[in-house]
């Protein structure tokens, strides 16, 4: 293969690689900033769909007669969804916190590879200069091949740019890895916290049911006697009304 | 109905495939995150093989 083969082939990678590098960190900062939002949705679906079914099976645990039919229901169902759509909006918002850390970084990132793209722009601008300073120097001087060969390796050649920016492009691909292990970082600690937010504790989410002391053995047959809404309201919404206040004050949330 | 929100993420294309986001979980997005890094990570090796080429080169 010919020098000016090779020169010309080494163009068109640059040329490609320019274009897929332009594709791929455009798509993964799309990506990325989707795949965050989602993750976070995930996490408070799953969050509140354990509450519900918790908030299901205490309710059924107090009376397993309440049902649509009864008395206060309606009344029990609708503070139930007001209760979870609160604890949902506190959960977003808590989840807002470490996605707007994790989408600065992101754009960091990004950042940094529209560096690394502009480099590889550079590096294919003086690719395209270099063949046509070949192609005017090769008519203009046919005859004093040898002499302008040699220029060329005196100017080009010894000194390929790709040697300038390997140094740069390896401080900015460290750079990128380091923005990585952040954001990796961040969302692991998000899950946690978003996890641990607003649970009793070790015993996880079974509550002490206070009921009338006579009652108290009698459940099955007495069920319909007692209010159940009262009983539902004072041992599971209350408390969680309460953790859900209270984590707003430590969390400073609205 | 609570807990059960959907968000319109809608789709994209890449590597001759077409990606539905609200149909995927987030570690499948994660999947073709990964993917992605993989492929800009051999971009930038490629350069350094346009480097041996200029080194080729250079010796003719």
């Amino acid at each position: 293969m010919g020098v000016k083969t090779k020169e010309k082939e080494a163009l068109n990678k640059l040329t490609n690689i320019e274009k897929e590098f332009f594709v791929q960190k455009e798509l993964s900062l799309k990506l990325a900033n989707l795949y965050t939002d989602k993750k976070s949705l995930e996490v408070v679906n799953t969050k509140v769909n354990n509450q519900l079914n918790s908030m299901t099976v205490s309710i059924t645990g107090i009376n397993p007669k309440f049902n649509e039919k009864s008395k206060n229901y309606d009344k029990m169902k609708k503070e139930m969804v007001d209760i979870l759509n609160d604890y949902e909006s506190v959960l977003k918002q808590f989840c807002d916190r470490y996605d707007d850390q994790i989408k600065k970084v992101i754009l960091q990132k990004f950042e940094l590879e529209s560096q690394l793209l502009k480099i590889i722009s550079k590096l294919r601008s003086q690719q395209e200069k270099r063949i046509k300073k070949n192609i005017v120097t090769s008519v203009v001087d046919k005859l004093k091949r040898k002499s302008v060969k040699k220029e060329i390796l005196e100017t080009d050649a010894f000194k390929p740019p790709e040697m300038e920016y390997g140094l740069e492009i390896k401080k900015i691909r460290s750079k990128i890895r380091v923005l990585d292990q952040k954001i990796d970082s961040i969302n692991a600690e998000k899950n946690k916290k978003v996890f641990e937010a607003m649970e009793v504790g070790g015993t996880g989410l079974i509550v002490e049911i206070k009921k009338p002391r006579k009652f108290k053995n009698v459940v099955k047959f007495f069920a319909n006697r007692f209010n159940t809404y009262k009983v539902i309201n004072q041992n599971i919404f209350e408390p969680l009304r309460q953790r859900i206040d209270e984590f707003k004050i430590i969390n400073k949330l609205v | 109905m609570v807990g059960e929100l959907n968000m319109k993420l809608g789709t994209v294309a890449y590597n001759n495939e077409i990606y539905n986001l609200d149909y995927m979980t987030s570690e499948e997005i994660k999947e073709i995150i990964n993917k992605l890094e993989l492929d800009k990570k051999k971009c930038i090796s490629e350069l350094k093989n346009i480097d041996l080429v200029k080194k080729s080169v250079e010796k003719e």
